[in-house]
């Protein structure tokens, strides 16, 4: 069991705030006369005419809540114990490549292209080659954490069809599962420099009556680097979801729901909103101004003591009146807590 | 694509024997023994006129098998599943790594002590990259050069347009690559390293001081010349220098198959169970140590 206690150290590259004193100049892209880089001129093409789709790219988390009544009836009960359980299996929390995880589609990652093969490097050291000689997919390949992807250009759209996934990976943070008959059809389009929208289609039908999917917009990001975030089994810094979801206790609704409201204040130089609302017998926190670009982020609050909850490893503590209704709540860092009013 | 199983049963800490080239093997007309090696090969650089990229730049694009196992990069005997092999230490008298007197202490018994980086699935660093398990796949465009491993899915970005290293601060798995083209040769400038990671099984060490000098150069389309430049003031009383060999990967539709390094991973558990603990690097054994 211990192996699966899998701690996240993230150790650069995941906020821009962190990345803002990586001060380095973006080669050879267009900057205006001030020297800011121009994100909205011309995207450039590769000397075979085609768009270049390269560079460092991240992007808000893309909403993916999937409808239950276009899933099998087990998908539904997967993802029902997979929140019982706190999300504790995703791989991501279990030191495994995420795959198809449409959470990880706007995570930093540095995309290369050459004329044969385009490969997508993750900050955390997985990676895909996206074949471009012509090659066709198998029919039946041999199944894989990141699957197996070729590419073709449609005008200046790059089409990119994968299979081959094994069944462990999830199709988003909620844990929605798949069969290893799933598809998934990606349409990237890079409009000028500094935005590339990519359209995602997951098509399973041995889980999914229907194809369905999402659209993510990464923005490029210059005068930067993406360094490395390497996933450890064990750390002093962050114990994960995992380790919390260990040492959960029960906290009855009736006091859960003394907590659900919207609370807002400063993090650092930037405005946070936590909107903590309640999911059956769980608190959800959606946490808003995590980063310079943010879609807004959800973790389920797993309760420690009956104040006390752990948020994806940041603890989080409700502060209560007389009356037991939350006034307050207190986001605890390493650095000390921030403290966010409950909103009126 | 092979069809054979995509998950590579390659626990960190054993190379796959396939890649051990035997006593005998030749590349390039040259014996892969390091020294030899370095004394036919490099002479041929010279005078070899690489296939280009379209931009200009000598091709390396393609599948590479390392031509020595990460076991041991000094010299060794067989042990249980793994095969004796040279050193490839090329300039120290005794072709042996010139550890100051506390760091050949600490050596000794360092396997002893602290559980193999690679056993729990972390990135080789650098310059164990070069000589990491499985296949190795080298794809180049204009202003990068990337180096894409099987083991633990596991990739390093060298930029060719090289400005200068991250901030000092920063450590690194990986480390920080800087390249730029010497002639027909890469030259990668290697800083930033966390000093978690090893050179091999053996537990032969260096500090996050580490500072590498890589040479990638084509003997003939087929074969890669490896040289690393090591110096790390903290741990050896001089720089020294190793020196690998990649050969081409010819195998008609071969590709990298995917280690998911993680995935059933019990390497670590055993370790643990006989009391070896996560190697903390050795400034940190240095400090607190026994």
């Amino acid at each position: 069991m211990r192996l699966l206690l899998a701690a996240l150290v993230l150790l650069v590259g995941t906020s821009s705030g962190w990345a803002q004193w990586l001060d380095r100049p973006t080669p050879n892209i267009p900057r205006t006369s001030d020297g800011k880089p121009n994100l909205a001129a011309p995207a450039p093409r590769g000397a075979d005419g085609h768009l270049d789709l390269t560079g460092i790219w991240s992007g808000p988390v893309p909403e993916t809540r999937a409808d239950p009544a276009n899933a099998q009836p087990w998908v539904n009960d997967l993802v029902r114990q997979r929140q019982r359980e706190y999300h504790k299996g995703r791989p991501l929390y279990n030191c495994l490549p995420s795959g198809p995880e449409a959470d990880k589609a706007a995570a930093w990652k540095r995309i290369l292209q050459t004329p044969t093969a385009i490969t997508i490097l993750n900050e955390d050291l997985t990676y895909r080659v996206i074949h471009m000689d012509g090659r066709e997919l198998e029919a039946s390949p041999a199944p894989s954490w990141m699957g197996y992807s070729v590419g073709r250009w449609e005008g200046d759209t790059l089409v990119v069809e994968s299979n081959g996934f094994n069944e462990k990976t999830w199709l988003s943070r909620y844990g929605q599962s798949h069969t290893d008959a799933l598809r998934v059809t990606e349409r990237y389009r890079r409009s000028d420099v500094g935005h590339l929208r990519v359209e995602v289609i997951f098509t399973d039908p041995r889980a999914y009556a229907k194809p369905w999917g999402y659209a993510a917009d990464l923005a490029l990001a210059v005068d930067t680097e993406m360094l490395e975030s390497i996933c450890e089994r064990t750390s002093d810094e962050w114990h994960g979801g995992p380790v919390a979801a260990d040492t959960a206790v029960s906290v009855v609704p009736e006091v859960l729901a003394r907590y659900v409201g919207v609370y807002h204040g400063m993090y650092g130089e930037n405005k946070r909103t936590i909107e903590v609302s309640l999911s059956g017998d769980q608190l959800i926190a959606k946490v808003t101004g995590a980063a310079a670009i943010d879609g807004g982020e959800m973790r389920s609050l797993i309760p420690q003591t009956e104040t006390v909850f752990d948020g994806a490893g940041i603890i989080y503590q409700f502060i209560v009146g007389d009356n037991g209704v939350a006034t307050a709540l207190d986001e605890i860092h390493i650095s000390g807590p921030s403290r966010f009013p409950k909103q009126p | 694509m092979k069809t054979t199983a995509a998950v590579l049963i390659l626990v960190a800490s054993a190379g796959s024997a396939s890649a051990q080239a035997p006593a005998t093997a030749t590349a390039a007309g040259c014996p892969l023994e390091p020294m030899k090696f370095h004394a036919c090969a490099l002479p041929k650089t010279k005078t070899f006129n690489p296939p280009r990229t379209a931009d200009g730049r000598p091709d390396m694009n393609g599948y590479w098998e390392r031509a020595f196992t990460s076991q041991d990069i000094e010299e060794h005997t067989a042990g249980l599943g793994t095969q004796a092999g040279p050193s490839l230490v090329i300039d120290t008298p005794d072709r042996k790594i010139p550890y100051q007197p506390w760091a050949l202490d600490i050596k000794k018994d360092i396997v002893e002590r602290f559980i193999s980086p690679m056993a729990s699935c972390f990135p080789p660093g650098v310059p164990r990259h070069a000589i990491a398990p499985a296949s190795h796949q080298i794809l180049q465009t204009p202003g990068y050069v990337v180096h894409l491993l099987e083991y633990s899915h596991a990739y390093r970005i060298i930029p060719t347009a090289a400005g200068p290293h991250v901030a000092g601060p920063v450590t690194l798995w990986q480390g920080d690559s800087r390249g730029h083209w010497e002639g027909n040769t890469l030259v990668v400038d290697v800083t930033n390293s966390n000093g978690l990671t090893w050179f091999d099984n053996a537990g032969n060490f260096f500090s996050d001081a580490l500072h590498v000098v890589e040479r990638f150069t084509l003997v003939d389309p087929d074969t890669i010349h490896y040289e690393a430049r090591i110096d790390d003031p903290r741990v050896y009383t001089r720089p020294w220098t190793m020196v690998s060999a990649f050969t081409r990967n010819t195998e008609p539709g071969f590709e990298l198959l995917e280690q998911a390094c993680y995935e059933g991973n019990r390497a670590v558990e055993g370790a643990e169970s006989v009391g070896l603990t996560p190697y903390p690097g050795v400034t940190n054994i240095r400090g607190g140590g026994r």
